[in-house]
């Protein structure tokens, strides 16, 4: 067991590598010197000066590379140009409603789509199960930005029964806060369960056809036990996958979704930070998300060590 | 995201016709097909079809669907309908550039990774790197370097998808390369050029075509995306998202700016999907199931 | 004793809401939804128009308009004339605070003014005239004129890139670059400025008011509000909502389709500002096409300008075609002088211009912006007529602030969008002024202006600026598209506030 852990561990570090490196290289693919695309073309000279001594762009290309490996491995991410405070903080300043967001989102997720994948598996080619997967094609379908101006228009505009846009901060009550983020959750999570109901659905499906449930039906045990109690779990793997998977997407549809509904999170950080070529937000807010991505992966992986005995003695 | 593909038997036979009698059979594949079909004959006939999508005519500004204006026309009078069709000759074109280059890229180093031992450690840690970070935030972020335009769209949103493909494509050829077939046509003294161009390429085809339908509706999905947020296409050239984004500042007002160009946003996807999966479905039954879901 | 009780209760039933909700209370956090960031917190640095509603609640200047447009002392308390009106001796008040808990003294007064005449457009503009100015003691400052001036209190009470009057040490700490603390003498103090989030102001509980009853802006200014939050609310429709939903208090800027419809909703009260200002695009003489006057006439020529408003500000009531720089409601400064060459609609006459100017299709570089969302469409709307008079139209899209930047780097732009707020006084109207991005300088026309500035007498001085107008027509200085009238929302519990361009938020309270 401790040599799979720390196997993973390993195998994380050159992917970390890669993933540092090509938050560096954006800024140089810009084309033109990169100081005076960040200084935009209003800049005078010595603003350009300033943000290449700034930035350390002045010196070559595998110094850069190593300095910028050394300032993320002490956790400096950088000055923000536009907002000149270090990036780390403005990140932590809006991490908040993004995270919230996710996990609310996450929840509506999970709490519609594993259901709704077990009861299509159970109900295996009949009307049930029809339906339900058609609306889950819908769903996968519709993209969350769509679905949430859709939503806005249903939810605030015809029935009043939401704000329209705008984040309740949790100091003004979570119960504001939890109302200001309905709408957008359901955006991001309905499309996401719609992908976990299908797969939930087709892990139920193979988990239902092994020889042990044969065998369990076989034995006499109710319906139900067989599918709730021996399959469900056994599906749990590749489900638990997909809901790691899922989180990730959902920090990442958060970015879109927090444009429709005006939320001052992450999302708007880095969209405000590209029409401003602030490419040290972006550069941070870019490894942020990736880093949290890899940790959640890791996170799923060693979550087989539960569900999945014949990991265990690998 | 951990795909095992399973190619089917190794055949060098062309299947061509049984397999389009099976694809016409599945209803909903042919449902798919149909919407598809429909969406690129739009596009394709796009200046036949509609009016001038930049048309300004103030006088006519926020007039609901009607006689001379199927859809209505936005906030400065440009008709809606045509913007919608020429959104739709940008989506396909969008996706079917971003389908040929993410596939270039992706056989090309999944081929290298399959094939070469040495270097597939290499080449997957970088893709693995790239696909560390969310589909939509690389695409944003490779915009921010590159600049609004539709062949930057096309750039970004390719490499973002490339290392998917090149990850189904390795699967393949570690596969097929151990296979008897191969290793003969090694022996008889064939370069690695030959056995990979005549052998390995064309078998690890089929799970890569699934792919295609998905990859192509991630494209047009991504594509929207960025543009309704305003880091896509230059706001000039008419895209679904930029009509969607355009749109919501009416929405009470004028909810067909949004319930049109949605609609055919969603009509599009969901074409694409049903067509993915009747794809799948036939060209490789045992990949039905957790691992062949496309999760992003 | 049944009836006492009975009539004592009905006394207070009908008298205590009465009273409650006409007393002004203190309290609460007023949050104001903005249209975006402004690009900096110094006023004497730039003429965008919400630099000036946020600070001029920190800062103060020496004169302030009234509801008439006269300017009435504010941190002056009286002056006198001297030498035929070439000698201002300004007598400063007492006891008057900066934030920082400094008393304000004619050092303060002489520093600021300085500075504000090295770097601010009105202030250039009235400095070509001055002499000197010096403190004579603590609280006496003199103001040395070359020739006398009608115009130099208005340009002190200006609000907009106004004269605020900082503190000695800040301006001499910031030199030429902006000042890195905000201080003044205002009702309010500068807390904190989180950018994307808020800029929060407090109450200054030192703060000296005048005596007299307000007056347009002028008199005694209270800060009934504990708290003051100006939040960037770029998108139009987020803005509305918010403040239908009571996240806001107020809404800035909103779009006047809504107009119909926001009347109708039971929770808010819209103010309509008219006139807010004229729309404009401004044409870069310093750098770029716009250099040739043939190319400029031909911009001009190619314009019509109902679509572009309307395309602007929707509803019908809010925009007006009209060619005078100055409004309709200002029936002194009213001028018709060159009006014939606006709103031409002639693209013919504009593609003879362009043949012979030699245009080679070089696209026009127009920078605009969607926070302001009327700009935006002004420039797709005109920049359609242009290409079709034969003109190549680049149209970038960025936010204020940074337009706000780019504006002032001729290398960059050929034409920028903007308006021109309404101002009483047309000596120092943004809109032909040399020392303004765009550039539109002309020695005779900064004769005239100077004398617009200087004449006392009425007549003479609106001939010269009738002089002005035709030039700014005849050189296709800059292109008027025309006027128009702004909506903003608050919701029903505001009290005291008054719809206006500039935003005054000190008298005002919520009500329970």
């Amino acid at each position: 067991m401790k040599t799979y852990i720390a196997r993973r561990l390993l195998a994380l570090v050159p992917v970390a590598l890669v993933v540092a490196t090509v938050a560096f290289t954006l800024i140089h693919l810009a084309p033109g010197d990169p100081a005076s695309v960040i200084a935009g073309p209003d800049a005078t000279a010595e603003e350009v000066a300033r943000i290449q001594r700034q930035l350390g762009l002045d010196a070559p290309f595998h110094v850069q590379l190593l300095r910028w490996y050394g300032r993320l491995v002490q956790g400096d991410l950088g000055q923000s140009i536009f907002l000149r405070r270090p990036v780390l903080e403005a990140i932590v300043d809006r991490v908040e409603p993004t995270l919230l967001l996710t996990l609310y989102a996450m929840l509506i997720a999970v709490l519609v789509g594993v259901p709704s994948g077990v009861v299509s598996a159970r109900h295996h080619n009949t009307a049930t199960d029809q339906a339900l997967m058609s609306v889950a094609l819908i769903g996968i379908s519709i993209p969350n930005f769509l679905l949430g101006l859709l939503l806005i228009l249903a939810f605030s505009v015809w029935l009043g029964w939401f704000p329209v846009a705008g984040y309740s901060p949790l100091e003004y009550g979570w119960l504001l806060t939890l109302r200001s983020l309905t709408l957008p959750a359901a955006a991001l999570g309905l499309v996401q369960s719609a992908l976990i109901a299908r797969i939930a659905r087709s892990a139920m499906l193979d988990v239902l056809r092994e020889q042990f449930i044969v065998a369990g039906r076989a034995k006499g045990l109710a319906e139900h036990t067989v599918v709730y109690k021996h399959a469900l779990k056994n599906a749990m793997i590749a489900t638990v996958t997909v809901i790691g998977i899922s989180f990730a997407i959902l920090i990442s549809g958060s970015v879109v979704v927090e444009q429709v509904f005006n939320i001052p999170g992450l999302g708007r950080l880095i969209i405000s930070a590209v029409l401003r070529r602030d490419y040290p937000v972006i550069q941070g807010v870019v490894l942020c998300i990736a880093g949290v991505y890899m940790l959640v992966n890791l996170a799923i992986d060693l979550s087989y060590l539960l569900f999945d005995p014949r990991v265990r003695y690998q | 995201m951990s795909v095992v593909a399973l190619p089917h038997a190794v055949t060098t036979r062309r299947a061509a016709p049984s397999w389009l009698r099976l694809l016409a059979r599945r209803r909903s594949t042919l449902i798919g097909l149909g919407l598809v079909g429909v969406a690129l004959v739009v596009g394709l006939l796009a200046p036949l079809l509609a009016g001038d999508p930049l048309r300004i005519d103030v006088a006519r500004r926020l007039t609901a669907p009607g006689q001379a204006h199927w859809f209505g026309t936005d906030d400065v009078g440009r008709d809606v309908w045509s913007r919608v069709v020429y959104g739709a000759r940008l989506s396909l074109l969008v996706g079917a550039a971003v389908v040929a280059l993410s596939f270039v890229i992706g056989l090309a180093c999944g081929l290298t990774a399959g094939y070469y031992r040495r270097l597939d450690n290499p080449v997957m840690r970088v893709m693995d790197g790239l696909m560390a970070f969310p589909a939509i935030i690389l695409a944003i972020a490779l915009m921010a370097s590159l600049g609004p335009s539709v062949l930057n769209v096309v750039v970004a949103i390719g490499i973002v998808y490339a290392p998917r493909v090149a990850r189904i494509v390795r699967g393949s050829v570690l596969v097929i390369r151990e296979t008897a077939y191969v290793e003969a046509a090694r022996a008889l003294g064939a370069s690695d050029v030959v056995v990979v161009a005549r052998h390995v390429l064309p078998n690890c085809l089929s799970p890569v075509i699934v792919q295609a339908s998905f990859v192509f509706a991630a494209a047009v999905l991504t594509e929207a995306a960025l543009s309704f947020l305003g880091v896509g296409v230059p706001p000039y050239v008419p895209s679904w998202g930029n009509i969607l984004a355009e749109g919501r500042l009416y929405l009470q007002q004028a909810p067909w700016l949004v319930l049109y160009p949605g609609g055919a946003i969603m009509l599009t996807i969901f074409g694409l999907n049903l067509l993915g999966d009747g794809l799948r479905d036939l060209l490789d039954p045992r990949l039905r199931g957790v691992a062949a879901e496309r999760t992003s | 004793m049944h009836a006492v009780v009975v009539a004592l209760v009905v006394f207070l039933a009908l008298v205590a809401p009465v009273g409650a909700s006409e007393q002004p209370r203190a309290g609460g956090v007023f949050r104001a939804a903005m249209i975006g960031e402004p690009p900096t917190l110094d006023l004497h640095t730039t003429t965008a128009v919400i630099v000036q509603q946020i600070t001029w609640h920190i800062y103060e200047t020496l004169f302030t308009y009234d509801k008439q447009y006269n300017a009435v002392p504010m941190l002056v308390e009286s002056y006198t004339t001297a030498d035929g009106g070439r000698t201002y001796l300004f007598k400063l008040r007492r006891g008057v605070k900066f934030h920082n808990g400094k008393e304000m003294t004619a050092a303060d007064v002489v520093v600021s003014l300085k500075r504000w005449g090295r770097l601010a457009t009105p202030g250039k503009a009235v400095w070509r005239n001055v002499e000197g100015v010096e403190a004579r003691d603590p609280y006496t400052v003199a103001m040395l004129l070359k020739e006398p001036s009608g115009a130099l209190l208005a340009a002190f009470a200006r609000p907009n890139n106004g004269a605020a009057i900082y503190p000695k040490e800040i301006v001499e700490a910031a030199g030429d670059q902006p000042v890195k603390e905000y201080v003044g003498t205002g009702p309010y103090r500068f807390v904190e400025h989180k950018p994307d989030r808020h800029i929060r102001l407090a109450r200054f509980k030192d703060y000296v008011a005048r005596a007299e009853a307000p007056n347009g802006p002028s008199g005694r200014r209270t800060a009934y509000l504990d708290e003051i939050l100006f939040i960037p609310v770029p998108d139009v429709a987020v803005r509305l909502a918010g403040v239908e939903t009571g996240e806001y208090h107020y809404g800035q800027q909103i779009k006047q389709d809504q107009y119909d419809r926001v009347k109708t909703l039971p929770q808010l009260t819209p103010g309509i500002i008219k006139p807010a200002g004229w729309a404009t695009a401004v044409l870069n003489h310093k750098q770029g096409l716009m250099t040739d006057k043939r190319i400029r006439q031909a911009f001009q020529a190619a314009l019509d300008m109902e679509p572009i408003l309307a395309a602007g500000f929707g509803h019908k009531a809010f925009y007006r075609v009209d060619g005078s720089l100055m409004h309709v409601e200002q029936p002194q400064w009213y001028s018709k002088a060159g009006v014939e060459l606006y709103n031409q609609k002639n693209p013919a006459k504009a593609r003879a211009l362009l043949k012979e100017a030699g245009y080679s299709g070089t696209p026009v570089r127009w920078i605009t912006t969607k926070e302001y969302q009327y700009m935006y469409s002004n420039a797709l709307v005109a920049k359609q007529q242009l290409e079709e008079a034969g003109f190549k139209v680049d149209l970038q899209v960025v936010d204020w602030a940074t337009l706000v930047q780019r504006r002032n780097k001729p290398e960059v732009y050929d034409v920028f969008s903007t308006a021109i707020t309404f101002n009483p006084e047309p000596a120092y109207n943004t809109g032909v002024q040399c020392n303004w991005p765009g550039w539109w300088c002309n020695d005779e026309k900064e004769r005239w202006l100077d004398s617009v500035a200087r004449e006392s007498e009425p007549r003479k001085r609106k001939a010269m600026w009738d002089k002005v107008q035709q030039h700014f027509y005849e050189d296709a200085g800059r292109i008027k598209f025309g006027d128009f009238f702004t909506l903003d929302v608050t919701r029903k519990d505001v009290r005291g506030y008054t719809p206006t361009n500039e935003l005054a938020l000190w008298n005002v309270w919520l009500a329970r």
